[in-house]
């Protein structure tokens, strides 16, 4: 009787409730799991990452099922100690830690990129790279809080509203930030419809706001399929450390656009993507472990992701309004704020408030330009980052 | 080496590093933009040489800009196109039917009529 009593005992003392009751920010840990699922499933924010990112969170929190081992990632890694030592979530980390997850998402997104209306107005590029303007703010006021450069450089890269960048940028230089900078990126990148339009409102003039641009011209397939060689080569010339994700982006649009590849262009768009989605998003939740997330520093990160999101739409918009001057009214600068990445969502933010100030006012193909200018931009960005502060 | 120099930086220096940052962006993304006026103006160039060489035959599958119903209804009748058309539209992923209900909707707002309309393509965006 005794041998089972102990048995008994010894099942209640392994078990995840017995280790819940010695840690209460697991517990929090765990709640906040189940309000991003909420918000994931029910608000629709962002589903296809935030449930997964969600459901990590919620694994890597449970006590006891040893599925990652935050200790595995310090310092220098020892792979072969992670593939012996380490769980599922351990393995499928390697992808991000390593950075095959975001390029191979950049691969995806570069498959369901139409470049067309950048290569029909070419001057969206300005706003693309405009729009980088919160990365350069969000970077200045972390070092002004106390983050370290990389750190620092990692939560700036939120500004570019380009969830594989961060997370991408964060994996090589902070990684012990990442989940709170993916949960941010990814969270605001959801809530842009109300965070750009009382920015576009307050920086433009409802005149500047009814203004109806020019039909974009056609654009060749000649230039559809040159386009991406010549930026891969360009990109990857001016910044090497950008190369993975440059290179992928541009692999994706051009088995998109050269015509003879269109198994692989799918295969990239829907089957490779969602593979990779789910893993990317696990992975991330899985760093969200309570002892390092729940810190005054995910609270300056929530807060500087926010400002890094709002300058980077003021830094779109400001150019807008000025090439609405040079331009004498051709061009309308709501297509600025669209120049954060955040593809399509900024894009239609400006076709929605663009209509509201005039109802036969169409700018969402317009808006489409500086908003894949921006991913091109985000990432030039991301590139000088990594090469100035990277290892 | 760099980044150890850069291990802790003072925020004018951190000011500083952030306009570099910037240049680097904005040149990076002029010079492509010079890039594309170039490609543009290449590929217009060999264009008007192809369709140069192809002036002898008819553009059937080229859009047609309607002047008048009846210059349309010739031209339309010569390319097989319904009357009243005015010219091929291109649809991404998005069924006849919904594509017909978004130009039914676009020239209800536009209080436009649709055959005074013309729907260069619809694309859906996912």
């Amino acid at each position: 009787m005794s041998s089972i009593g102990q048995i008994l005992q010894n099942l209640w003392e392994q078990s995840g409730f017995f280790l819940l009751s010695g840690d209460w920010r697991q517990l929090l840990m765990i709640g906040l799991a189940f309000l991003l699922l909420y918000l994931g499933i029910v608000k629709k924010f962002e589903p296809l990452l935030l449930v997964g990112i969600a459901f990590g969170m919620l694994l890597t929190n449970l006590p006891g099922s040893g599925m990652f081992h935050s200790n595995l990632w310090q310092g220098d890694v020892d792979y072969a100690r992670v593939l012996k030592e380490g769980g599922l979530l351990d393995i499928l980390y390697i992808g991000i830690k390593t950075g095959v997850y975001p390029s191979l998402i950049f691969l995806g997104v570069g498959a369901m990129t139409d470049f067309g209306p950048l290569l029909a107005n070419a001057k969206s590029l300005l706003l693309g790279a405009a729009a980088q303007l919160g990365i350069y703010c969000a970077f200045i006021l972390a070092i002004t809080l106390g983050f370290n450069v990389q750190e620092a450089a990692s939560i700036g890269i939120i500004g570019g509203a380009d969830g594989p960048t961060a997370i991408f940028i964060t994996g090589q230089l902070a990684p012990h930030l990442l989940g709170p900078i993916a949960i941010a990126a990814y969270s605001y990148m959801a809530l842009i419809p109300m965070i750009q339009p009382p920015l576009m409102r307050a920086l433009t003039t409802k005149k500047q706001r009814e203004t109806k641009m020019d039909q974009l011209r056609e654009v060749s397939k000649t230039e559809k399929i040159v386009f991406p060689i010549i930026v891969t080569a360009f990109c990857i010339l001016l910044l090497p450390s950008v190369a993975p994700l440059i290179g992928m982006l541009m692999l994706g649009n051009l088995l998109r656009e050269c015509g003879v590849t269109e198994r692989l262009s799918d295969t990239a768009q829907n089957a490779l993507m969602n593979i990779v989605t789910i893993f990317l998003s696990i992975s991330v939740g899985a760093t969200t472990v309570a002892s390092s997330f729940l810190s005054i520093e995910t609270i300056k990160i929530i807060l500087l992701g926010l400002l890094a999101f709002a300058f980077s739409t003021v830094g779109g918009l400001l150019l807008g309004r000025l090439m609405y001057v040079v331009t004498k009214g051709k061009i309308n600068p709501l297509i600025g704020s669209a120049g954060v990445s955040a593809v399509p969502m900024a894009a239609r933010v400006s076709q929605v408030e663009g209509q509201k100030a005039n109802p036969s006012n169409f700018l969402l193909m317009h808006a489409m330009g500086p908003n894949v200018a921006g991913v091109i931009g985000s990432a030039v960005a991301a590139g000088f980052l990594l090469a100035t502060f990277g290892g | 080496m760099l980044t150890t120099a850069l291990a802790t930086i003072t925020i004018p220096e951190a000011a500083g590093l952030s306009l570099l940052g910037m240049l680097v962006v904005f040149v990076g993304l002029i010079v492509l933009m010079f890039v594309i006026f170039l490609l543009s103006k290449v590929a217009g160039n060999n264009n008007r040489v192809n369709e140069g060489s192809d002036s002898n035959q008819p553009a059937i599958s080229e859009p047609v800009q309607v002047e008048s119903m009846q210059t349309s209804q010739q031209s339309t009748a010569n390319n097989g196109v319904a009357p009243g058309s005015a010219g091929e539209i291109k649809l991404y992923n998005v069924p006849d039917k919904q594509a017909a209900m978004v130009m039914a909707i676009v020239a209800d707002h536009l209080k436009t009529p649709l055959n005074q309309l013309r729907f260069k393509s619809i694309k859906r965006l996912d």
